[in-house]
């Protein structure tokens, strides 16, 4: 099997190869930290993200989600490296989706290397998890709002979750929707994906990866009428909020929601029977 | 400190090592709602030669665990099963392997038991991290783990009824069904149990409970869910395997009459969410606001 440059393949555990296409600057004051994590699927190598996003304000700057934890050396590694070019306030913000791995297994870690910084969203567990930092966690509820100066993050409805009271976050500035579990596909790394949006990569096969996460990820689809939480997105994200980006922690960031929005929601639609015409 | 409670479920053959917490609507394992205690389980499957420990468990019973496993385990080879990607069955992987002749892991992830498992503050990656060099496998369902040199076998399970991806396993020797965050429903007012039930004896447990626990948390998307497939294949791993015990993750290990009567209270859970409108687009506003002691 190859091992691609920057990509954790998580079969071998290889040494990691400098190069990464990431971190990236995906809106203004909006960075982009993650590497893939690869596994080997049907001859090609399959990839996905547990994604962290940098959103950066006037008085501090903020982390939404963690990265696994295999990732949160990389995720903090990334950055240092942009605050050595741009001008980055420390951290006071961790915003995490809910309590599982992909989201704020690097919490703990985050926490002990930023000192002055909180944690906000569904911290459920955090507190069995990481008691020396227990007073600096924090649950969230839809509507609650966290100013970074200049720069507001708003707490928004999970629509599309596993754990009961994930959280999804709003950067009101620039219009960018994080959330987390939501908008979950996998990519290529043949396709040239890596590191891009999914706008920029015409070959991503969107319906396809989103039904075959969901079929790895969310088994309860399957059981599920999946369009009242199509259209409960359709509302949110165009009439409620008119998002400009949606930055999933685990697919592509989508850069233009109107045109790329058909696809997923084809993709979510398909995850109820994509097992059944054969995931191998 | 908690010093946790080791139940004897099988004399010398299989132990749980209990670790009480407060229900104060922080936990993942319980709604937000709950009152009072519940604990976390990991189980210690011990051999003469050889010995098995399923789930780790949370960082704030390190102390406890470990004292636990030294009188238990004592100079055993120890094999460790995670079948969660999930804190509760993660936290103590490294502070045990540590401390104890550790000879594999079985990980849900195909991954390093050092990139994955330190994830605490303190756990460097560096020479004193005793998981760089300990084998990692895989737990497809189907199969199995072995220990010692009798071979008791604990075989791996993949779950129709879950949340996130995880194992289910069954202890063949002693007839144990581990069900993760399945039949968990059992708390108390007080954190010293009782944690291992025989009967309905001590037994809090309602039809009312068993669908708070499911509906009101992990569950939320079984009310008007397609539950026919679900209820099969429970009905079915009940009929391929001779299960005598239930040792979930959380709460109240079962044993004896107590099986067959919780079976039946998860069946008609199950069978009664399925009549029931679907609340799935509304759960994304419910409040999480728990009570902090």
């Amino acid at each position: 099997m190859d091992v691609h440059p920057g990509c954790v393949v998580t079969e071998l555990s290889a040494e990691h190869p400098p190069f990464n296409p990431l971190p990236r600057e995906i809106a203004p004051g909006v960075f982009w930290l993650a590497r893939c994590l690869c596994i080997p699927f049907m001859g090609k190598i399959s990839h996905g993200y547990n994604s962290s996003f940098l959103v950066v304000g006037e008085t501090g700057s903020a982390f939404i989600e963690t990265g696994i934890t295999i990732d949160c050396h990389e995720v903090i590694r990334q950055f240092e490296e942009l605050r050595l070019t741009h001008d980055i306030p420390d951290p006071t913000h961790i915003f995490v989706t809910h309590s599982e791995m992909g989201h704020s297994g690097g919490l703990g870690l985050l926490l002990e290397r930023f000192p002055s910084a909180h944690a906000y969203g569904d911290v459920s567990d955090h507190h069995l998890v990481f008691p020396r930092v227990a007073d600096r966690l924090h649950f969230a509820d839809p509507g609650d709002r966290f100013d970074l100066g200049g720069r507001e993050i708003v707490v928004v409805e999970g629509v599309f979750r596993d754990l009961v009271h994930t959280r999804w976050f709003f950067d009101v500035k620039q219009r960018v929707l994080f959330p987390g579990d939501g908008f979950a596909f996998s990519h290529y790394h043949d396709d040239g994906a890596c590191g891009r949006l999914a706008e920029e990569t015409p070959d991503l096969a969107v319906v396809e990866n989103t039904a075959r996460f969901a079929d790895v990820a969310f088994h309860w689809t399957r059981f599920v009428d999946i369009d009242p939480y199509v259209d409960r997105l359709q509302t949110l994200i165009f009439d409620e909020l008119d998002v400009a980006m949606i930055a999933s922690t685990h697919g592509l960031p989508i850069g233009d929601p109107v045109a790329t929005m058909p696809a997923v929601m084809d993709g979510l639609r398909a995850m109820r029977t994509y097992g059944d015409v054969g995931a191998d | 400190m908690s010093t946790g409670q080791v139940v004897t479920v099988d004399e010398r053959r299989l132990y749980a090592l209990v670790h009480p917490y407060e229900l104060d609507g922080r936990p993942s394992s319980h709604p937000v709602e709950v009152r009072g205690h519940s604990t976390m389980n990991c189980y210690l499957l011990l051999e003469d030669d050889a010995a098995l420990l399923y789930s780790t468990g949370y960082s704030v019973h390190e102390e406890a665990l470990l004292a636990q496993l030294s009188d238990l385990v004592g100079d055993r080879k120890l094999t460790l099963v995670i079948p969660r990607v999930e804190f509760p069955s993660m936290c103590n992987a490294r502070p045990i392997a540590d401390r104890h002749d550790v000879e594999r892991i079985y990980l849900r992830l195909p991954t390093n038991a050092s990139d994955l498992l330190n994830f605490r503050e303190g756990h460097a990656i560096d020479a004193t991290d005793s998981l760089r060099s300990i084998p990692t496998s895989t737990m497809p369902d189907g199969g199995h783990a072995r220990i010692g040199a009798s071979g008791r076998r604990l075989d791996f399970i993949f779950p129709e009824l879950r949340l996130l991806p995880c194992n289910w396993a069954f202890d063949v020797d002693t007839h144990t069904l581990f069900p993760g965050d399945v039949f968990a429903w059992i708390w108390h007012d007080r954190p010293d149990g009782p944690w291992l039930l025989d009967d309905r004896t001590d037994d809090p447990t309602t039809p009312e409970r068993v669908a708070t626990f499911l509906l009101r948390n992990r569950y939320w998307w079984l009310a008007g869910a397609d539950v026919e497939p679900l209820r099969e294949s429970v009905a079915q791993l009940f009929e391929r395997y001779d299960i005598r015990v239930i040792a979930p993750d959380h709460g109240a290990i079962l044993r004896g009459a107590a099986v067959d009567d919780h079976r039946e209270m998860l069946d008609a859970a199950l069978a009664e969410a399925g009549r029931q409108e679907p609340v799935g687009v509304e759960v994304g506003r419910w409040t999480s606001t728990p009570v902090v002691s």
